[in-house]
């Protein structure tokens, strides 16, 4: 009996480790646009998939793990952005910026002026090529809203963007 | 959108950096720790109930929230740094003196106190409609709205899509059932928070002529969590995506706008405000969270008004890490259910009694594990 379970925990943790390093750094690089704020995305990320690693039996079994750990990250970080906006030691997404600056700065910098629901969903549907059922679940909204979403970010960065047709 | 754009974002995404390198044994030894604290919670938990630790008592005659009182700290796994967390004394499901309707993969199940029959099949949200009967929604229907009074079953297909039911609210001696629905090829406004006036006498059926006032708003309403109607007849939404806010317009008022947010306090400041409900004489109460480096820190009951002011204020004793909670209020504000939840899941089911007392009581319901409670009128 003991043996089975030791197999059973053996498994897990494999199965886990293989998903924390498929999906870790694309997370934490979606959270860092979302967030502008590298380390606090991989920070956030790595608790979120502590979180996930400790009830991974269950989140396992979800149809995309990883929106449960985006989600799980961003209401994370996003608690510790309240904190140091309410101890006036930092500021909500809306108003950070990073550094460095990545190459393409003038998208960057419209997907920065977005909502932040609205940077979430373009983000993973574009960002990470997730299909939008995906995208709905990990930001927790139904399919219609984020669609919603979608076409008025893609509507907001088509008036900030320079795109060669 | 233009392929090229598209190909920019996933390059944007691609390129951004990845802050502190991949560490996989740091995160698989903080997830023991979290495991193993939820153990020793729920142990805890356990032993609480069969030892008869004290009850736990707090005051609500202060806008500063007091502490509970514990006479022992609960057991934990975080070493010796962390501080002794307050936790909850326990109260069997049978115990707990309310109208309740419990909610499982099977349907609703009220208990004895309930005056609504049992629905069979996925019920998804119900609210007491303040008369005996009962407002809900069922899962795999997400565009209509069931009305069970009188021993009979009306449904209504309330909207042209998906709808998501918010509540029964009632102001000068009408109710209204509530829901949120996403306004189909809107643009800015695209949501819309929908009330159906209902008679007090029942005679005004639930049908699209009756709606009484379509407020558009540029929130995400289907995500709005609680909502309130002021005595003097202003409507208070709560609702949280990212970012939590509470609004409050006038029921007249056609929008609700940015402008419109509470400007100081609870429901006005940064901290997340989760839940908000109100009771048939117009007040309010929310749940306000404090969050220190890594987990929630403090959770309050307060008591609100529309402005965002703390009228009062009771602390909640955490005994994990949540992301998130709701709340319910009995309709005459002697009492309230708390859900906690963590990961998008529920972890704890909380009683409070005595809310209208000097000296609530809060105690923890133990054998709710998996259901959704619904606190009956």
């Amino acid at each position: 009996m003991k043996a089975a379970v030791s197999a059973t925990q053996a498994h897990s943790n494999e199965t886990f480790a293989r998903f924390y390093t498929g999906e870790r750094d694309q997370l934490v690089r979606a959270l860092s646009v979302m967030l502008r704020d590298p380390d606090l995305a991989a920070e956030a990320t790595d608790e979120a998939m502590a979180r996930a690693y400790a009830r991974w039996g269950t989140v396992s079994a979800y149809a995309n793990p990883a929106g449960w750990v985006y989600r799980v990250a961003a209401n994370w970080a996003i608690s510790r952005l309240r904190r140091r906006r309410f101890r006036g030691t930092g500021a909500l997404p809306e108003n950070r910026v990073t550094d460095p600056e990545p190459s393409d700065g003038s998208l960057w910098a419209a997907v920065a002026a977005l909502p932040p629901e609205q940077r979430a969903v373009v983000v993973l549907r574009y960002g990470l090529d997730w299909p939008l059922r995906w995208v709905a679940e990990a930001v927790d909204a139904p399919l219609g809203t984020v669609k919603s979403r979608l076409s008025r970010a893609v509507a907001n960065l088509r008036t900030r963007v320079e795109v060669d047709s | 959108m233009t392929n090229d754009l598209e190909t920019r974002l996933q390059t944007l995404v691609d390129q951004s950096p990845t802050g502190a390198p991949a560490d996989l044994d740091h995160v698989l030894a903080r997830g023991r720790t979290i495991r193993r604290r939820r153990h020793a919670a729920m142990a805890f938990a356990g032993a609480a109930c069969v030892a008869g630790v004290a009850t736990l008592a707090v005051a609500f005659a202060s806008p500063a929230p007091r502490p509970p009182v514990v006479t022992e700290p609960p057991s934990s796994s975080e070493g010796p740094s962390s501080p002794p967390t307050p936790t909850p004394d326990t109260i069997t499901l049978s115990d707990v003196r309310l109208p309740l309707g419990l909610i499982d993969d099977q349907g609703l199940h009220p208990n004895e106190l309930a005056d609504v029959p049992a629905i069979d099949g996925p019920v998804d949200r119900a609210y007491s409609d303040g008369d005996g009967g009962l407002v809900y929604q069922r899962a795999d229907q997400p565009q209509r709205i069931y009305w069970l009074r009188g021993g009979e079953t009306l449904e209504y297909d309330v909207w042209p899509g998906p709808t998501t039911l918010l509540g029964v609210v009632g102001w000068e001696g009408v109710r209204h059932i509530v829901f949120g629905a996403a306004i189909p090829g809107a643009e800015v406004p695209s949501q819309a928070i929908q009330f159906y006036r209902v008679a007090t006498d029942n005679d005004e059926p639930l049908t699209a002529g009756t709606t009484f006032q379509t407020i558009s708003t540029d929130l995400e309403v289907e995500i709005a969590d609680g909502i309130a109607v002021t005595d003097d007849g202003r409507l208070v939404v709560s609702s949280c995506h990212l970012l939590c806010s509470t609004h409050t317009v006038p029921l007249d008022h056609p929008v609700i706008a940015t402008g419109d947010v509470s400007a100081d306090g609870p429901l006005g400041d940064p901290r997340p405000t989760w839940g908000l409900d109100g009771t048939t004489d117009g007040r309010m109460f929310s749940l306000a969270a404090v969050t220190s480096g890594q987990d929630l820190e403090q959770l309050t009951l307060e008591q609100v008004t529309a402005e965002g002011h703390t009228l009062d204020s009771i602390e909640i004793p955490m005994v994990d890490a949540i992301d998130g909670a709701g709340l319910q209020v009995t309709g005459d504000g002697s009492a309230a259910i708390i859900e906690l939840r963590d990961g998008g899941e529920t972890t704890r089911w909380l009683l409070v009694q005595d809310l209208d007392q000097p000296a609530p009581r809060i105690r923890e319901i133990t054998d709710v594990a998996g259901l959704l409670v619904v606190l009956g009128p």
